[in-house]
């Protein structure tokens, strides 16, 4: 699940907890129940935009259980952390931002991917890419996904026992409703 | 007396004789008389003063001493040292205890015999009255003793009266038809008796060359003259072939295909570099076919022939066993209680590559003659998937004369053919048997075959009135039938209309149709010839049309006798036949006479008498209706029907050949048997004419009349669905009928899930056949070249109906097409691999070089090839791509890469999250083909222009066209692999699986038609925006020409896409900056798109490397597993969210 873009409903989101971390990138951890997640996939309207400059956009998508902040960075031409990249790369991934931060409006249904990370103690996603969907129908996908992923992969115990399985499956953390 | 053999003794005391022998012979001798005396001398033997008689005759009389290993036929026959065999088959010489398995024997003065038998070369070993036989050690097992009564059979005394190397033969034949035939005669019919000869004998005597024959002496003469008893002038017997149960025949070939494994495995590169083959991300062997003809092998087969109620196959059937047979020519009707005789035929061994270490080289030139005498336990090895037998009809002879057996000739069955009204009809499909072969199932599904009925009906007078049968000879046939229209030339004068009238059609066709009803009324009378005869001739209205009715006999003589074509008139104004006047019907075939369905052929001509089985008999408009069933019962048998004319100059031979040279049918036919070496013809290809060949009943038609059926025809096949062969022009047809499938399931009802598409035939050459979910390999256990896709014999019988996949191509075109589907064990048919020429019939187009089986579609085995080793390089080509229909995309269920251990092919919801690298390889197009190929049609497709011209990449052979493979990392889930049976768990680190895909699949991957890809890409150099996305694909086609290979390589982190960091290689030009931008925008665009959903598999471990060797990645280093795109589609959010709702539910 670390690597993976884990896809989970707002309320999911916001129980994860975070634990303080050595590492110098990422300050915090975060594990749901027990275990480590670090990317998210969420899907939800763009109910808040609040673009600051060429610095960053910060927008809130509301999947229908709560809101996910989200912050798409924008700095990348002056950003010390891509000052060590081939130019033209950061050229197309500053261009790439742009793009995005034109597409994430009002009202539209945005599908989001990124890191998890903590501003201020509050969770929030921090963006590697966004794809606008111009089909609703894949809101409602996306909260059957997530209901199947709980169900069959994410609550499912590392090491399970065959009863622990069981309990597992049956006492499902994510609200099905 | 017999120990002192090979001892100097002196005896004294002998008195010299001259005596006769017969007439002529004398011989000088010593006879003992009362003071003889015997004893050894005690003086060593050189100082003997000793002259020794030179043995007279040839140099083939010696000594031999070996350990007995076999003792058969009641001792008649010994084997020694399992190589050698003795006979003692002479009463006189009744075997001695002491020979037993197991004990060591000497054997002076035997006649050493080499016969050179096709079948096999040995030592024989013929004991006469002079030989010693002596035991140096007994047998040391408690092996059995072998006692023969004394009888004085007529076998017996015929065993006595060959040579040896005939009497060899002739045991073993006897032992082969005691196999053979055990259960079917009685042992006493077999062998005969005291005043009857057995089947055995008479076969026998009916191959048995005269000069075999020996006249035999008493015990004296042939002592004195021992070569009188059976030695062999010249023991050449290349004619003489072995007769063989089934059984043995099969575990021979079993032994030559062993032979065959062996010399590959002695050869391990060729079977790693030849006969390993991919499809998409599955590595599978391909099949191999050895073809032998008899004249190798030098054995006969003999049996019955039947279907067999399990497979429902021909095969020919003995005691011991049966074997599959192809019979191109096979009549419609055969006693199955006739023995056949097939001494010339091919033998098809059919079998995958395999390798074992546990495999010894056996001696497979020759033939084991123990297998005949003792059945040998079965031996551990890699068999054959198939062994079949081909052979021709003609060729084979019946023995039911020769044995005197009771014969059902079937030409008396033709002779039925008394009299009376046939339709003809032609077979326009033939749907697969859908039986399941159970002896016991009362209601047994019947076989169907969809016919038109042509205007055109067949009638024969009666026999007793003016005709008469003939016999046909070479000379006589034209004469023949210009006599038989002479004698009806008064009546011909009164009824033979102007072929065409046009002005009258109409009136014409109503007459017809009226007096049609007519004449069948009479026809259903009890005098149903004449009643025809008088009423036909009341035909004033119809075209009576004369012709020759010749009945195909597989004796010199050859029935004729006068027909008359009665032709309905045109309706059409140019005087040809509408679609209309053909009728549709569908021919019901009862399990009990499914040989007779057999024997139908798609395309080919029948003849069926008019009965109350047909429906619709009586109707006036009966050439309108289309549509109706009818069943076909033994009662209404069905004969297939051959055209000749009288331009046909040399009409005798085929008629005696069976085979017609069709020179006056048309432009396009080839000789019905196969012109190339090698090849064995199965069945007539839709390029061959159908009215040539292999008729039961020949109608000899002047030329006119000929050319009026042939227009006839012509507009009848006009509105039916003939086979194409592929080549550039199909592909063409293939994107229209894609097009049209693809409105016509828009229009369709959206929630039916059936594949749309047009039903078409196909010709071509097969280039691999390979199962389709075949199960992957295990990835850690690193057992390689077990294919994984390869169909084993055991999934082919047991598992079936399994999905094929069938590569098809035409000729040497790199073109090819692919077949998928169901087939099931009965349709399946025999020699269905590589190198086999097919007709596919009533398969649906589903893509651009994609088609479907359907469980309508027949196929048919035109011609089969050798495939061996060096099978042509040519058709190693690999495939592109193919756009399924998305509805077809519903019978797989989505799943998540979690559930992927399942290693089948699955669907998979995913989005492309990071390339990881990207690799473009060029080759130099060579030659102008590819080039061509480069500018396929299909352009339709997106990205076609550049996916196309890299669709077939062969970087084994010279004429490379492109090759390009992406490689994507994509995360559909978190991806955690347990197992309640194991708990293991299994945590690959990666959680995400790379996905490679080629041609119009990596283009999806790409995003390279997406809307938000052309705007976000920029063209370098005119900065500007795309217009479309051939404009992206264009210019990606330019960078691609420039530089032969790219690698694009990712050393970023990976599962970041703001983290990319790649670099552009290439061996011979540097990337500019402009199109490393561009490239970068295409991988960095294609990271963000959409939710796809992707067809795969897990890629096997041959596929990797073989994807290694072909990218010149080392994959090994990735953790990750791969997965082979088969298909990529856009997903369909509410579809999807329906079907997952009812899986939560």
């Amino acid at each position: 699940m670390e690597n993976s873009h884990v896809k989970l409903l707002a309320f999911d989101f916001h129980s994860l907890t975070q634990k303080p971390c050595s590492s110098s990138s990422d300050p915090f951890n975060f594990f749901r129940k027990g275990k480590q997640v670090s990317r998210i996939e969420t899907l939800g309207v763009v109910v808040s935009r609040d673009r600051k400059g060429d610095r960053f956009l910060k927008f809130l998508i509301d999947d229908g259980t709560e809101c996910i902040s989200c912050i798409l960075w924008l700095n990348q031409l002056d950003s010390p952390y891509f000052s060590r990249r081939n130019p033209s790369d950061v050229r197309i991934i500053a261009q790439m931002a742009k793009d995005r931060a034109t597409d994430i409006q009002l009202g539209v249904l945005a599908r989001v991917r990124g890191r998890i990370t903590s501003y201020r103690g509050a969770l929030q996603v921090t963006v590697e890419d966004v794809f606008i969907e111009r089909d609703a129908n894949a809101e409602i996908l996306h909260w059957l996904d997530c209901v199947k992923l709980a169900r069959s992969c994410y609550n499912v115990s590392t090491r399970p026992s065959p009863l622990q399985a069981l309990n597992d499956q049956s006492t499902t953390t994510v609200n099905e409703d | 007396m017999s120990k002192l053999v090979g001892n100097v003794v002196s005896v004294t005391g002998l008195k010299k004789k001259l005596i006769y022998i017969g007439k002529n012979d004398m011989c000088l001798m010593f006879i003992t008389t009362e003071k003889a005396a015997l004893c050894k001398p005690l003086l060593p033997l050189g100082c003997l003063p000793i002259h020794r008689d030179e043995i007279k005759g040839k140099a083939d009389f010696g000594a031999y001493t070996g350990i007995v290993t076999g003792v058969y036929m009641q001792g008649m026959v010994i084997e020694l040292d399992e190589k050698v065999w003795l006979l003692l088959s002479d009463r006189l010489l009744a075997p001695l205890h002491p020979i037993r398995v197991g004990a060591l024997i000497c054997l002076r003065s035997i006649h050493l015999v080499r016969p050179k038998f096709p079948w096999t070369r040995m030592l024989l070993l013929g004991a006469c009255f002079r030989t010693n036989i002596n035991v140096k050690s007994f047998s040391p097992l408690e092996s059995q003793c072998y006692i023969r009564f004394q009888t004085q059979s007529m076998l017996g005394k015929f065993i006595e009266s060959v040579t040896f190397s005939a009497r060899f033969w002739l045991l073993l034949t006897i032992s082969s038809f005691k196999k053979k035939f055990a259960g079917v005669f009685t042992e006493k019919e077999i062998l005969g008796s005291k005043h009857k000869e057995g089947l055995a004998q008479m076969y026998a005597k009916s191959q048995l060359p005269s000069c075999v024959f020996r006249p035999r002496h008493g015990v004296f003469t042939e002592f004195c003259n021992h070569n009188l008893c059976g030695c062999d002038i010249d023991p050449n017997y290349n004619n003489l072939k072995l007769v063989v149960p089934i059984s043995s025949f099969i575990s021979h070939c079993e032994a030559i295909w062993e032979t065959v494994l062996v010399r590959m495995q002695n050869n391990r590169d060729t079977i790693m570099k030849n006969n390993f083959y991919y499809c998409e991300g599955k590595s599978y062997h391909r099949l191999m076919r050895r073809i032998m003809s008899s004249e190798d092998i030098g054995l006969v087969l003999m049996g019955t022939l039947q279907i067999s109620p399990s497979s429902g196959r021909l095969q020919m059937v003995d005691a011991s066993g049966s074997i599959d047979v192809v019979v191109p020519d096979l009549p419609s009707y055969y006693d199955i209680n006739n023995v056949y005789e097939v001494k010339h035929y091919s033998v098809v061994i059919e079998g995958l590559p395999e390798e074992d270490e546990a495999l010894v080289m056996h001696d497979s030139e020759s033939f084991s003659c123990k297998s005949i005498f003792h059945q040998a336990p079965l031996t551990r090895g890699i068999k054959p998937s198939s062994i079949y037998v081909h052979f021709y009809m003609k060729n084979i002879s019946c023995l039911n004369f020769c044995l005197r057996l009771p014969c059902v000739d079937w030409t008396d069955n033709l002779r039925e053919i008394k009299d009376g009204l046939f339709h003809i009809f032609m077979v326009s499909h033939k749907f697969p048997a859908i039986q399941k072969f159970h002896d016991n199932s009362i209601n047994k599904p019947s076989s169907f075959v969809e016919a038109i009925i042509l205007p055109w009906d067949l009638s024969l007078p009666g026999e007793n009135q003016n005709t008469h049968v003939a016999e046909f000879s070479k000379e006589n046939l034209k004469e023949h039938l210009e006599c038989t229209c002479r004698t009806n030339s008064s009546e011909d004068q009164r009824h033979k209309k102007p072929k065409l009238s046009h002005g009258s059609t109409r009136v014409l066709t109503a007459n017809l149709k009226d007096n049609i009803g007519e004449t069948e009324s009479g026809c259903d009378s009890s005098d149903c010839g004449t009643s025809v005869d008088q009423k036909s001739s009341e035909l004033k209205s119809s075209h009576r049309l004369r012709c020759l009715v010749l009945m195909r006999s597989f004796k010199n003589q050859t029935p004729v006798r006068p027909g008359i074509l009665l032709r309905a008139n045109s309706n059409g104004k140019d005087g040809t036949l509408g679609k209309l006047s053909c009728r549709k019907i569908m021919l019901e075939f009862k399990s009990d006479i499914y040989n007779s369905c057999q024997f139908l052929h798609v395309g080919g001509y029948y003849v069926m008498k008019y009965g109350k089985e047909l429906p619709l008999q009586n109707m006036k408009d009966r050439y309108h209706v289309t549509g109706g069933k009818t069943l076909v019962t033994s009662q209404t048998p069905v004969w297939s029907l051959s055209f000749s004319c009288d331009e046909v100059l040399s009409l005798s031979e085929p008629l005696q050949g069976n085979t017609l040279q069709t020179s006056s049918i048309g432009t396009d036919e080839v000789p019905c048997e196969s012109s190339s070496v090698g090849e064995l013809f199965f069945q007539r290809s839709p390029s061959q004419r159908p009215l040539t060949l292999f008729g039961d009943v020949n109608l000899h038609l002047f030329d006119d009349t000929m050319n009026l059926l042939k227009s006839d025809m012509a507009a009848l096949e006009d509105g039916l669905v003939r086979p194409i062969g592929i080549s550039e022009e199909t592909h063409n047809s293939f994107t229209c009928m894609m097009g049209a499938s693809v409105l016509s399931s828009f229009t369709a009802d959206p929630d039916c899930r059936l594949p749309h598409g047009t039903l078409i035939s196909i010709h071509g050459n097969i280039v691999d056949v390979h199962s389709f979910d075949c199960d992957s390999l295990d990835f850690k256990t690193n057992s390689s070249y077990k294919g994984t896709g390869d169909i084993q014999p055991t999934r082919l019988s047991q598992q079936l109906p399994s999905s094929i996949c069938v590569h098809v191509s035409k000729g040497h075109q790199i073109v090819t097409v692919k077949l998928r589907g169901i087939l099931s064990k009965h349709v399946y048919p025999i020699g269905m691999g590589p190198g086999v020429s097919a007709t596919f019939h009533r398969v649906l187009v589903i893509g651009q070089h994609d088609l479907m089986l359907t469980p309508v579609s027949f196929i048919v085995i035109n011609s089969i090839k050798e495939v061996y080793r060096e099978y042509s390089d040519s058709f190693r080509s690999q495939f592109g791509s193919g756009i399924l229909n998305a509805k077809m995309l519903d019978i797989y269920s989505t799943s998540l890469f979690s559930e992927l251990i399942q290693q089948k092919a699955m669907r998979f919801r995913c989005r492309p999250s990071m390339s990881w690298c990207w690799k473009v390889k060029i080759f130099d197009i060579e030659n102008s083909q590819s080039r061509e190929q480069s500018k396929a049609p299909g352009i339709n497709i997106p990205c076609a222009g550049f996916i196309l011209g890299i669709r077939t990449y062969d970087f084994y052979s010279r004429s490379c066209a492109h090759f390009h493979v992406f490689k994507f990392h994509m995360d559909g889930v978190s991806k955690q692999v347990y197992s309640d049976v194991d708990s293991v768990v299994a945590y690959d680190g990666s959680l995400a699986y790379c996905c490679w895909a080629n041609a119009e699949r990596a283009a999806t991957l790409l995003r390279l038609d997406e809307e938000s890809m052309i705007n976000t890409i920029r063209i370098p150099k005119r900065g500007s925006l795309p217009k479309s996305s051939k404009s992206v694909i264009h210019h990606l086609q330019k960078i691609l020409k420039k530089h032969h290979r790219i690698t694009v390589k990712n050393f970023g982190a990976m599962f970041d896409s703001s983290c990319q960091d790649f670099t552009f290689s290439n061996s011979e030009n540097i990337v500019s900056t402009l199109d490393e931008n561009f490239l970068k925008l295409i991988i960095f665009n294609a990271c963000c798109g959409s939710v796809l959903n992707v067809i795969g598999s897990i890629m096997d471990l041959n596929a990797i490397r073989w994807l290694e060797e072909l990218s010149g990645m080392h994959m090994a280093m990735d953790s990750m597993q791969n997965i082979w795109a088969t298909d990529v589609h856009y997903a369909d959010h509410r579809s999807e969210a329906t079907n997952l709702i009812q899986e939560l539910l």
